[in-house]
């Protein structure tokens, strides 16, 4: 446990200075409150940026962070030295993983400003659950890839389904019914009621499948590599 | 050979019966040398708690010889030659001790016998045979270096006995316990840097080894330490990306050194390094050593090895070719000896050192034709090359492509 706190201290220290992963934590928040303050369409929905960035967001941010930074952990070699050190493949990264949640949260946190306070709780659970399908899903990348190169070329792909599919869900009839089977849409959804009342059993079986396919391929990544 | 006759003579007379036994196996033979390589075993450790034993219950030497001649006869020396040699060298120095020296002294020289211990390691990658049969003992406060070209398989032979890489058969022991059982805490008396292993580049010297200190739980005032001794408490702060190659081994090192190890592992230290940057790393070297560190590095610098080591191992192929402390392996291969000398008009040669070589050279000097004179010792450089037949320089990687 104390090991999974100093990495996560260790991934605090380089934040600043990590513009890439940096970027990824900031874009998004900024945007929104650019946006939410600047823009005024007429009959534009309430809170339209939020949701739709706040969905990107979520399926952009923690994947692409967690797949970089245990992929450079691993083409450094420092991830090898930290194990040596007998720091516990799972405390890696749940210490990465830790961290990369928490500033998300704080990012979500962010994004919040613009929402009604009664609804804040509901928008950062939404958001937290989100958030955990993408780290390990990120974490799967990150796992499987063995540089920092084959991992972008990894997650590429994946993110951009996954951040981009509600967004042009909202256009297309066609995606939207192909996009109702991944976790950001469906949590979309759910945004947009902004209320745990819309939670009905599609919502749960997609998350849920969404997490298991997540988890198992991440066990299976990791059996087959390890953190080697 | 004279620190042997004295105990011995100190044996005789202070126990004729031990000596009668060791001359009965054939042990008389035996040269005791502080170089010996000694098989430790299971068996032995086990006669040699027996000894311990027998001597806290202050039983008779009667007794402590039966147990003697029960483990000399079970050492079986219908093994094979090295084997026999290790274990008559091995028996007959617990022996010695057993007899001259007090309880408990026993055990205490076994410990310090071998910090690592390897006993016929192989390891294959498909097809390809890397190490095939090596044997170690490595005793502690000794540099030991691993020398041998380049792919002869010598961070294989670190990834194993550090426990990165799994053996295909064969025995290893670091502390004395199978690398595969060591705790944390074992994990922490040993220091290994690896030639691919990286540091944070993003992050300053001290922030890199605070995070080391803290998984080690070694409080933070050792950071300046260990950035003082490798010479880099003055880039403290200095992001590690922005440190020069040799400054980036020294930080390496410094993590090494945070836990003040008992074992490091060193895995071509110097390589590509400026002489200066190098010389610096072998002070530091020597200074673990003088801490009573057991060093284990490689590097294919056959001066650094002559220099550094107190005991050398020359690897190729995946075996161990020859070993032994440098000068005494030079000696060794003394036996061509010669005088070499280049003459002004730039033509080189050899002469035997010897007198039938003196009258012409007394010609060559007379005419003032000598531009330069050397006489030939073997280094372990040209050993090596004697033995394998090849440079240890030499550009390894046709060979395997
Ligand atoms: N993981 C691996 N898979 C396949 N072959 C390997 C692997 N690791 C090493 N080898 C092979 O084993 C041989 C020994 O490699 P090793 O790295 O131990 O050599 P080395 O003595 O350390 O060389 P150098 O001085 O260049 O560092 C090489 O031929 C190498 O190709
Ligand atoms: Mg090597």
């Amino acid at each position: 446990m104390r090991n999974v706190l100093i990495i996560f201290k260790k991934q605090l220290r380089d934040t600043l200075k990590n513009k890439t992963v940096l970027i990824q934590f900031i874009m998004f928040p900024a945007m929104t409150l650019i946006m939410e303050n600047c823009i005024n369409v007429p009959d534009m929905p309430e809170l339209f940026f939020t949701k739709l960035f706040a969905i990107m967001y979520m399926g952009m941010a923690p994947l692409t962070s967690v797949a970089s930074i245990i992929s450079e952990e691993k083409e450094k070699n420092t991830l090898r030295v930290l194990m040596m050190a007998n720091v516990k493949a799972w405390e890696y990264l749940a210490g990465v993983g830790l961290y990369v949640w928490t500033l998300c949260m704080a990012g979500a946190g962010v994004m919040a400003t613009g929402i009604p306070n009664d609804h804040i709780p509901f928008f950062l659970a939404v958001m937290a659950a989100g958030f955990i399908i993408s780290i390990v899903m990120g974490a799967c990348v990150g796992v499987f890839a063995p540089n920092q190169m084959v991992a972008t070329s990894l997650f590429m792909p994946v993110m951009l389904v996954f951040s981009f599919a509600p967004m042009l869900a909202l256009f297309n009839d066609k995606i939207e019914k192909i996009a109702g089977i991944f976790y950001t849409q469906q949590l979309r959804i759910l945004l947009n009621q902004m209320t745990f009342d819309g939670i009905n059993a599609k919502t749960v079986t997609v998350l849920a499948v969404n997490a298991a396919l997540a988890l198992g391929l991440f066990f299976a990544a990791f059996r087959k590599k390890g953190l080697e | 050979m004279a620190d042997f006759a004295l105990i011995s003579a100190k044996c005789t007379y202070e126990n004729g019966l031990f000596l009668k036994i060791i001359c009965a196996q054939g042990l008389s033979e035996a040269v005791f040398d502080e170089n010996a390589r000694i098989k430790t075993d299971i068996f032995l450790f086990s006669y040699v708690f027996a000894i311990e034993l027998l001597l806290i219950l202050r039983k008779t030497r009667k007794t402590i010889a039966g147990v003697t001649r029960y483990a000399v006869n079970r050492a079986g020396f219908g093994n094979s030659v090295r084997a026999n040699g290790n274990l008559r060298q091995w028996l007959l120095n617990a022996l010695l001790c057993s007899v001259s020296f007090e309880p408990g002294s026993l055990m205490k020289s076994m410990k310090e016998f071998s910090m690592i211990n390897a006993k016929r390691v192989c390891k294959s990658f498909g097809s390809r045979e890397v190490l095939t049969g090596i044997d170690l003992n490595i005793g502690k406060g000794k540099i030991f270096g691993l020398l041998g070209p380049s792919g002869a398989g010598k961070t294989t032979l670190i990834k194993i006995i550090t426990g990165q890489l799994a053996k295909d058969s064969g025995e290893v022991t670091v502390f004395g316990k199978d690398v595969n059982t060591l705790t944390g805490a074992d994990k922490k008396r040993i220091g290994i840097m690896m030639d691919d292993h990286g540091v944070y580049d993003r992050l300053s010297c001290a922030d890199n080894l605070k995070i080391f200190a803290d998984i080690y739980g070694v409080p933070h005032d050792r950071i300046d330490k260990a950035l003082e001794q490798v010479g880099l408490a003055g880039s403290y702060k200095k992001p590690a990306m922005k440190l020069s190659k040799g400054m980036k081994v020294r930080l390496r090192l410094a993590r090494v050194l945070l836990v003040s190890p008992e074992i490091m592992f060193l895995d071509e230290p110097t390589s590509g390094l400026d002489p200066v940057t190098t010389k610096q790393i072998h002070k530091l070297i020597n200074d673990q050593k003088d801490r009573g560190c057991t060093v284990f590095l490689t590097t294919h610098n056959m001066e650094e090895a002559t220099v550094l080591c107190d005991e050398v191992a020359l690897l190729n192929e995946g075996k161990i070719v020859e070993r032994g402390a440098p000068d005494q392996i030079c000696r060794r291969y003394n036996h061509k000896k010669t005088i070499r000398l280049h003459l002004k008009s730039g033509e080189d040669i050899e002469l035997e050192h010897s007198g039938a070589s003196a009258s012409a050279l007394e010609k060559l000097m007379e005419q003032g034709e000598i531009e330069t004179i050397h006489s030939s010792e073997p280094t372990l450089e040209t050993v090596f090359i004697e033995l394998t037949g090849r440079r240890l320089d030499a550009e390894e990687e046709a060979q395997y492509a």
